[in-house]
């Protein structure tokens, strides 16, 4: 800021400096006696400063291009204001001096007219005309005072040259001795301060014996300076001498013979000086002209950026916006209509940089609303998704993968029903969420099971409808557990409470009953009839045996509802399968069995086997023939092992098997009906999933699906 | 534009000016001679100048434009390691006039009330020329062991000269009257 002040203040000194010089330049001219000696240095000054000026204009000029080149915002106005403003000034400039320089050469040339010099011309011929008589005077005088002086002696001459001053009113009178150069007598009113020029030996005389001149004496006006050669006869050898007189012209006469001469001379040399004069104006007026031009160029200069700034200000300040720069205020230099652009710009950058916090701000609350939901949902048990109005996957938690037992990351921002074939787990919730997606209903609730990873997974799903929030569409949000554990433990605990209930309701009196059968038996056997006594004895053993049934009937329940504790270790699946087969005779069993390891409690499995080969082996009890095999599969990401045991007995009707794992549900006349609901109970404890088919041919398949060990 | 070509044209007429006086005479001033003797212990200076004007200098001064010459002596102290020092300087200025009522040329030396007055300039010229026992200073200021010389230059004052006139004078030859330096030894 400094330095730009600096910088007017020196450009401004330096305009002044010029006009001053140009001014006295101008002094100069008018014959002012004050700067005459600075004329070559102000010449030179004002020269040197106009290309001073010159050349900053020039590199002014260059910035400008180069910066209206490189679209500098707003140079192209400046460019434009500063032609504007200089045609503006500049025009009536040389309007100006065009007329100006007429009007010098017309003054000038007026000045001087051929009847005024033809008059002074003959005025100083007049002048000249009635000085010739005082030289004619003068000399008629000379020659008398002369022959006066010829006769007398040396000696004598100076009183006879007072006497005849004195006469003659001579100024001077000298006797001067030509071939000695020296001076034999004067008588002067004012001694050795008049002649100008005394002759010498050297002299001259122009004509023979005279010589009559005007001298103008400087201080003293004019004088007739007569030379008269005569010979001095008083001595024994005639002599030469001159004679030297000096009369002072009549002071009117000298007075207006001087003026006309000093006029004549003044006019002459007007006359001689009016090109050059001509010259010199013309010279001064064009430095002027220049000055002003290029004052008026510098000034445009100025006053175009000066307008042009708070402008330029603005665009730079609009570029800073659109870059997202909104902290750019910009300087208020005055408080016009463009100050008050400038306050409404800030104003805008104002509002929009709190508008840009206020929406940072709550951009941070979206987030860590988000980050804190993302961690609830992270440390959610249940599934998370969400979708969007066109189904696509927008949203889902840790839990929903560890569910479904896949990445989901993946499937972001795609349609959940195009991804589901990729996936089993996905396919079996697509399949019942799609009905609830496309309904209207705004909530839904509905469980389903699948085989995944981690083995047979029954899911509690429930969805609802989410809000239009971002013009995508409806959105959905289905939340889903893992009930698989809890259904169990309800199962078991449902279970449990009705064997304690037969334990407590119906095993409890059957000892009673039964030992009462016994004494009754006891008693009165021996003291019955035959009849009678085979009567009791019938029905005290009927008694007893149903007794017995009821006994094993609720043992058998008690068993089914028993929770042992299950020990899950990782063992050899074929391993335990070979073992319990040994138990059977090979040529009733085949077996092909590959390697693979599961996490079971081996009693338990064992348990499940037997239970199996024997609903297998009395399927056909002439002739049963048991095929048993162990076979790994993968599907997308989960691997599993299915054990299929095969019998060649009547097949299960097809009513029957979607029931067939139910308690109390059995094709034969013995039996509990509860064999294949423990078996049911234990594949499912391991994660496993039970189903029942029949064959192509004849029998049934039971088929087992348990995960492989990891 | 305009300003420019006039600029352009007042260019022209004043090269024109210049070159006009090609065929003219241009004048020429000459010192031929210069001698320094001693006399009573004082240093005098006799000097031959050839004083030619050119035409156009002779045309302002019968046009009343007074000239004035200038003499200027400059004694000097001669040194072998470094340029001379000058040690003293004198200057004469003569004023070159004409008379058109008496048709004289006068002369006169500026500061001393002395006038000279001639029927033609070639005489004036002549007389001027012819500079006698102009003194130059006492020999006691002089070292003995140490050698001088009188530098001398003669030129016609253009300063002197009406400014309107001096613009063109600065850049035309005819009035660039200036003589060559010339050396005498001071003994």
């Amino acid at each position: 800021m400094l330095r730009k002040h600096l910088r007017m203040w020196l450009t401004l000194l330096l305009f002044v400096a010029l006009l001053t010089s140009l001014l006295m330049l101008a002094n100069v001219l008018e014959d002012s006696a004050r700067f005459e000696h600075l004329y070559l240095t102000l010449l030179t000054m004002s020269s040197f400063g106009l290309l001073t000026i010159g050349i900053l204009i020039v590199l002014n000029v260059h910035d400008l291009f180069r910066q209206v080149r490189k679209g500098r915002p707003g140079a192209r106005l400046t460019a434009r204001l500063v032609i504007l403003f200089a045609i503006l000034a500049i025009t009536p400039v040389l309007v100006v001096f065009y007329f100006s320089l007429g009007f010098i050469n017309q003054r000038l040339e007026s000045w001087f007219d051929t009847q005024i010099e033809q008059a002074l011309s003959s005025a100083l011929q007049l002048s000249r005309a009635a000085l010739d008589s005082n030289l004619r005077d003068a000399l008629n005088k000379t020659r008398k005072i002369a022959g006066q002086l010829a006769s007398l002696e040396d000696q004598l001459v100076v009183s006879e040259l007072n006497a005849q001053r004195s006469q003659t009113n001579a100024a001077e009178l000298l006797v001067f001795a030509p071939n000695r150069g020296e001076i034999i007598a004067i008588s002067s009113d004012e001694t050795g301060k008049l002649l100008p020029k005394r002759p010498d030996k050297t002299f001259k005389l122009r004509h023979q014996d005279y010589q009559v001149s005007l001298q103008p004496i400087t201080g003293r006006g004019l004088f007739v300076q007569a030379i008269v050669r005569y010979q001095a006869s008083a001595r024994p050898d005639p002599t030469e001498r001159f004679l030297v007189a000096l009369f002072a012209v009549a002071s009117e006469i000298s007075t207006l013979a001087n003026d006309v001469e000093h006029r004549t001379n003044n006019y002459q040399r007007l006359a001689y000086l009016h090109s050059s004069l001509k010259t010199s104006f013309s010279l001064v007026l064009s430095l002027v002209m220049l000055l002003t031009v290029l004052s008026a160029t510098w000034a445009a200069f100025v006053a175009a950026r000066q307008l042009v700034k708070p402008i330029r200000n603005l665009v730079e300040g609009t570029h800073a916006v659109a870059d997202g720069n909104y902290d750019k205020q910009i300087p208020i230099s005055h408080l016009d209509e463009l100050g008050f652009l400038v306050e409404s710009f800030n104003q805008m950058t104002r509002k929009i940089r709190e508008a840009r916090d206020s929406a940072y701000r709550s951009q941070r609350r979206a987030d860590a609303q988000l980050t804190y939901l993302e961690i609830v949902l992270a440390r959610m048990s249940s599934g998370v998704l969400s979708l969007d109005g066109e189904f696509c996957l927008r949203m889902s938690n840790e839990a929903a993968e560890h569910i479904l037992g896949i990445s989901l990351a993946d499937l972001k921002g795609k349609p959940l029903m195009e991804s589901c074939a990729e996936y089993v787990p996905l396919q079996t919730l697509c399949d019942v969420v799609a009905v609830h997606l496309r309904s209207e209903a705004a909530d839904w609730q509905e469980q389903l099971t699948f085989f995944g990873v981690g083995g047979r997974k029954v899911l509690l799903c429930r969805g609802a409808k989410l809000p239009d929030l971002d013009g995508q569409g409806i959105g959905h949000l289905i939340v889903f557990d893992d009930i698989t554990q809890l259904l169990q433990a309800q199962r078991d605990a449902a279970w449990g409470e009705v064997a304690r209930r037969l334990a407590h309701e119906i095993k409890n009196p059957l000892t009673p009953i039964r030992l009462s059968a016994e004494r009754l038996r006891h008693k009165y056997l021996a003291t019955f009839p035959d009849k009678e006594a085979q009567t009791l004895d019938r029905m005290t053993h009927t008694i007893i045996q149903q007794v017995d049934s009821m006994k094993e009937m609720v043992n058998a329940f008690s068993e089914y509802a028993r929770s042992p504790q299950i020990i899950m270790k990782p063992l050899f699946l074929d391993k335990i399968v070979n073992e319990v087969l040994d138990l059977y005779p090979s040529k009733v069993v085949q077996r092909q069995l590959e390697t693979v390891q599961v996490e079971a409690d081996a009693g338990r499995l064992r348990q499940v086997l037997h239970n199996v080969l024997k609903n297998a082996l009395e399927s056909n009890p002439i002739d049963p023939k048991i095929t048993v095999s162990i076979t790994t599969h993968e599907e997308n990401t989960a691997r599993f092992v299915e054990l299929k045991i095969q019998d060649n007995g009547h097949g299960i009707s097809e009513e029957m098997l979607g029931s067939i794992f139910e308690p109390y549900v059995t094709t034969k006349t013995k039996g509990t009906g509860l064999g294949l609901a423990i078996v049911k109970k234990i594949i499912e404890e391991h994660g496993g999933i039970i189903w029942m088919e029949n064959n192509p041919d004849s029998g049934a398949s039971v088929i087992i699906k348990l995960p492989v060990y990891r | 534009m305009r300003v420019f070509l006039l600029y352009f044209y007042l260019t022209m007429a004043f090269s024109a000016q210049v070159l006009a006086i090609e065929n003219t005479s241009e004048g020429l001033f000459e010192i031929k001679s210069a001698k320094t003797y001693l006399q009573d212990h004082r240093y005098f200076l006799n000097i031959d100048v050839n004083y030619e004007l050119s035409d156009e200098s002779i045309r302002a001064l019968k046009n009343g434009i007074s000239l004035t010459l200038i003499l200027q002596i400059d004694i000097v102290k001669e040194r072998w390691y470094l340029w001379n020092e000058k040690i003293a300087t004198s200057t004469y200025h003569y004023i070159l006039r004409y008379h058109p009522l008496s048709n004289y040329y006068v002369v006169s030396q500026v500061n001393q009330n002395r006038t000279y007055v001639f029927a033609n300039l070639s005489e004036l010229l002549t007389t001027l020329g012819s500079f006698r026992e102009i003194p130059l200073l006492e020999k006691s200021l002089l070292n003995e062991d140490q050698s001088y010389q009188v530098r001398l230059q003669t030129y016609l004052d253009i300063e002197a000269l009406p400014p309107s006139l001096r613009t063109i004078a600065y850049f035309s030859r005819e009035w660039r009257l200036i003589s060559d330096v010339f050396n005498c030894a001071l003994e």
